[in-house]
């Protein structure tokens, strides 16, 4: 079958700038429709043989002309390459031959130092017979590399606020560490103090203990009796050193262990790992390390009582639960006056723990309810909050696919109420 | 005999306060026996002292239920010329300078101390060789004021320092 050839006609051409049609065999109506589908669809189309003659090309092709070389006025359009000499490659159309078709972007220059990019489309439709469409995607491919650009931009954007998040964070971490470095310095200095002060005394014994053994050595040589090693007894105090040395040693001891506990309770807290550290933990180990840091301020003014259930391993972020934890005992305790209850309680229900943190302290004003967690929101005077303990706790709670609420009756006391799934949804 | 009276929540430290107290040669006391009482609870120290007359306190600052300063303005109440010090590890200035301002302390001993320097701070608080104010009043009489006391104070010494010295009643 024959087909129909519809050249170009640059200027002043009929409607469309093509060719009317041949006359169409009457009844190939098929042939017909197409041919009208093809005119009208808005993708520029040619058809030319394996000589690169160009045997038709749709109104559409019409827009192509004008952009493969806009200031060239008519020309002649027999070839594709008279379109623009980088249009169709000998490459693509081997390809195409070879597999029956082929696409890819091409890029032409237009003069000036600018181009444009087409995407193009080859197909063989019959012996020595290729289509062409060929769309310009310039605008598109421009809008895509500034999308690039902005993702990126965006990028790193993203990962400078999140590099100032966890600064937020870890400051705000170190912020409620120093708050409590004044008591935990009080419960480092106690334990040194006596334990310094015992070696001291353990030096005053130790050069007694000398002196007794000159003097008994001296009264060996003398050849003296029973009454003079009492008296060196006596006079060095010698039963009392005895009584006193193994009590001094195990205070001593005790003291020292003190100090140990603290330091590794401090460090258990401060940990400050890899935000992508997800470990199944023991919620109440986190509990009790962070109830040790904080016992040293609370001790002097809140019993804590500690009703834990019976939980299974938590997959979390221990450090940062324990900011939690800490962020809001501490606010128990600084709601509570004069002398109070703590409570911590734990349980687990329907594939999540609750830890409930209870305070009988003074309260929350309902007006003030609903901003506790909002950032930089705080009641305390300038310089003893940042206002972000509860809005951090809040993200990191979050961040556990958990929740974190607040209820409160002023003059009776506050609950915070925190539930974390005891996996983490995949 | 001088009586010291200990105040300190921490058992540990009472026992590492008296061990350094006991190593002062009575020598350095002009020959007096120094006897401590310790307590851990600041309350039952303030009944004891009801009772009994201290040449000199030494209290801790952190304590359950009453600090330092409550303790020590509840001491300067029942006996008010004994001197006053605190030993204790808290770091917090602002308690420190209400402390020294609102009891008068005579000291404030940071936690660790040095016993040698606790040592001469009780020698030279508990000052041998001085009057002893609790000698000068009987056991029943009201504390006597210094003007009350020396009302025509006639003796006036200079120190090395050109400071001036005032003695009390039977002081020469």
């Amino acid at each position: 079958m024959p087909i129909a050839i519809a050249c170009p006609a640059p200027t002043g051409a009929a409607k469309g700038g093509v060719r009317a049609a041949p006359a169409l065999d009457a009844g190939d109506t098929m042939e017909a429709t197409l041919r009208a589908l093809v005119d009208a669809t808005p993708t520029a189309t040619l058809l030319f043989d394996a000589g690169q003659r160009v045997h038709y090309a749709n109104p559409a092709a019409r827009v192509l002309a004008r952009l493969c070389a806009p200031e060239k006025g008519d020309r002649p359009l027999e070839r594709v390459a008279d379109w623009h000499p980088e249009l169709l490659s000998t490459g693509a159309l081997h390809l195409c031959s070879l597999h029956g078709s082929w696409s890819g972007e091409v890029i032409l220059g237009i003069g000036r130092g600018q181009h444009k990019i087409l995407l193009v489309h080859l197909s063989r439709i019959g012996p020595e017979r290729f289509g062409m469409t060929v769309r310009d995607i310039t605008q598109e491919s421009v809008r895509e590399s500034e999308l690039h650009a902005r993702n990126a931009e965006l990028e790193v954007a993203y990962e400078k606020l999140q590099g100032a998040q966890e600064q937020v964070m870890q400051s705000e971490k170190l912020a409620s560490i120093g708050q409590l470095a004044a008591g935990v310095a009080h419960e480092i200095n106690n334990p040194i103090g006596y334990v310094n002060s015992n070696l001291s005394t353990l030096q005053r014994y130790i050069s007694q203990l000398f002196s007794a053994i000159q003097s008994y050595e001296a009264a060996l040589a003398e050849g003296a009796g029973p009454a003079a090693t009492d008296a060196i007894r006596q006079k060095l105090d010698l039963d009392f050193l005895v009584a006193d040395v193994p009590q001094l040693l195990s205070e001593s001891r005790e003291g020292i262990d003190r100090v140990c506990k603290i330091v590794r309770d401090l460090k258990d807290f401060a940990r400050k790992e890899r935000s992508e550290d997800w470990v199944k933990a023991d919620i109440h180990r986190g509990l009790d390390s962070t109830l040790n840091i904080i016992w040293n301020e609370l001790k002097y003014k809140a019993q804590i009582v500690r009703t834990f259930g019976d939980l299974p391993p938590v997959e979390c972020l221990p450090s940062e639960l324990n900011q939690v934890f800490m962020n809001v005992l501490m606010n128990a305790g600084q709601a509570i006056k004069d002398q109070g209850i703590i409570t911590v309680t734990t349980s687990v229900a329907g594939g999540r723990v609750r830890i409930d943190i209870g305070d009988d302290g003074e309260g929350i004003p309902a007006d003030v309810l609903p901003r506790v967690f909002d950032p930089f929101f705080t009641t305390k005077p300038v310089g003893s909050g940042t206002g972000l303990g509860l809005a951090i706790s809040y993200g990191i709670v979050s961040k556990h696919h958990g929740t974190i609420d607040v209820s409160s009756t002023p003059g009776q006391g506050t609950l915070l109420r925190i539930e974390l799934p005891i996996e983490q949804p995949r | 005999m001088y009586r010291v009276l200990l105040v300190d929540d921490e058992p540990n430290i009472l026992n590492a306060l008296r061990r350094c107290l006991a190593s002062i040669d009575v020598g350095q006391l002009d020959g007096e026996a120094l006897k401590v009482e310790a307590f851990t609870s600041p309350e039952r120290a303030l009944e004891r002292s009801e009772e009994q007359e201290f040449d000199l306190v030494i209290s801790d600052y952190r304590m359950p239920g009453m600090d330092g300063v409550e303790f020590l303005s509840a001491m300067m109440e029942l006996q008010p010329v004994v001197p006053r010090v605190i030993c204790s590890g808290f770091a917090d200035r602002d308690a420190i300078i209400a402390a020294v301002n609102e009891v008068q302390l005579a000291r404030f001993i940071g936690k660790p101390w040095a016993d040698e320097d606790l040592a001469a701070a009780v020698v030279s608080l508990l000052q041998p060789g001085r009057a002893r104010p609790r000698a000068a009043r009987g056991a029943s009489r009201p504390p006597v004021s210094f003007e009350e006391a020396s009302a025509h104070v006639t003796l006036v010494e200079q120190d090395d320092d050109g400071a001036i010295v005032l003695r009390s009643d039977d002081a020469e």
